[in-house]
């Protein structure tokens, strides 16, 4: 999407899952190096033209909303030997969100859903990484949604597509009330299924 | 003592074919929203613009009343039957209260919704809420603006037909009266 792509070119934006693989692939890699870990912490960057940040809402009486949040911006900390030492944070700009109808972009940015004025950032930081299996992780965090902090737990799917290049596609499930965004329910879902799928390169 | 003029003030034809065309619309629009296999953004949008058009019609329909009320009317045609005066005055009233109860019952629906999304005319104005939050109030208001709305369009059908059948078959000259003059001549 060019608008996306023009929109979101000057800032750094970051997958919520690139670290994370970094972290398992990086763990596989130099885990017998045995080098202290402060010297040993690693940047990944990720590829903004090929990171997506989509969300799916059900509603009854009304179609499944799909969007995306454009603006993003996130930091790997990746400590190969030690993958707990890592540290991963990721922000979301709340009012980045787009939906594909700007009047429907505007009521998702108001009071009633992220209320963006207010809480101009989704903010998610890491406290956990566990390998599942060898293409899987699982990564648990901390979620702040309208200025309210919650565990979230993603799951972390890691492709190595050669070279220094890594893919994810993370998924979480979250809870909109458990954060305080009660609008809509029951007709709009609790649930907010969240998908992000990302590069990575090293260095 | 003035005779009472042959057919209705200019302002009166203007706004009523006026406000036909933006009725029909507006029809077409709520059915679309609520019936049509759309994505979210489209049915969204729908949505939105079938309640800036339909709140615009409570200022139609104020206009209307102040441009017959303005004027003359002209006078009962007088070849009528007492039954069919009686009936097009039972149906016309019917169709001014549904055109006040419509939309005002749609404003409520939006105002009580749980997620009351304010009608926004276009981005110039924003209308606000006339009720509070309330999914029964809601409810109710959306199964009565439908129905609401399809006995408009049920009477409006009639009107029609009305119309058409004094026109073809009883060949009065009621029609006439609500004609939009060609030519350029004021009535």
């Amino acid at each position: 999407m060019t608008t996306a792509l023009t929109r979101a070119a000057p800032l750094r934006r970051g997958a919520a899952a690139a670290w994370l693989f970094a972290l398992v692939a990086g763990a596989a890699a130099f885990a017998d190096r045995g080098v202290a870990a402060t010297s040993e912490r690693a940047a990944w960057r990720i590829d903004p033209a090929r990171t997506h940040i989509g969300f799916v809402v059900d509603a009854v009486g009304f179609p499944r909303t799909q969007g995306e949040f454009h603006v993003f911006d996130g930091r790997l900390s990746i400590d190969f030997d030690r993958p707990a030492a890592s540290r991963v944070t990721f922000t979301v700009r709340s009012d980045s969100i787009e939906v594909g109808s700007s009047s429907f972009d505007d009521t998702l940015r108001g009071s009633n859903f992220l209320d963006a004025q207010r809480f101009p950032d989704i903010h998610f930081e890491s406290t956990r990484v566990e390998k599942r299996d060898e293409s899987t992780i699982e990564l648990t965090g901390d979620l702040t949604l309208l200025g309210v902090t919650r565990p979230l737990t993603v799951e972390v799917e890691v492709k190595r597509l050669g070279g220094a290049r890594l893919s994810f596609i993370a998924h979480a499930h979250i809870d909109r009330l458990a954060y305080g965004m009660n609008s809509g329910f029951p007709i709009i879902s609790r649930d907010v299924d969240l998908t992000v799928s990302s590069e990575a390169l090293a260095g | 003592m003035k005779a009472p003029p042959a057919r209705w003030s200019g302002g009166v034809i203007a706004l009523h074919w006026l406000s036909a065309a933006w009725l029909a619309l507006v029809f077409a629009l709520g059915l679309a929203a609520t019936a049509a296999d759309l994505d979210a953004a489209r049915k969204f949008d729908l949505y939105q613009t079938h309640k800036a058009l339909g709140w615009l019609t409570l200022v139609l329909l104020a206009a209307r009343l102040a441009a017959r009320a303005s004027r003359a009317a002209p006078p009962p045609a007088p070849n009528w039957s007492r039954a069919t005066r009686w009936a097009s005055g039972l149906a016309h009233v019917a169709l001014y209260v549904l055109l006040a109860a419509v939309p005002l019952i749609g404003w409520l629906r939006v105002s009580s919704a749980i997620v009351p999304i304010p009608v926004s005319l276009f981005g110039l104005a924003t209308i606000p809420n006339i009720a509070p939050v309330d999914a029964d109030v809601s409810d109710v208001a959306a199964f009565a603006h439908k129905f609401g709305a399809w006995t408009l369009a049920a009477l409006a059908a009639l009107h029609v037909a009305a119309a058409l059948k004094h026109q073809f078959v009883d060949r009065d000259a009621i029609l006439s009266r609500m004609r939009p003059r060609a030519g350029g001549r004021t009535p």
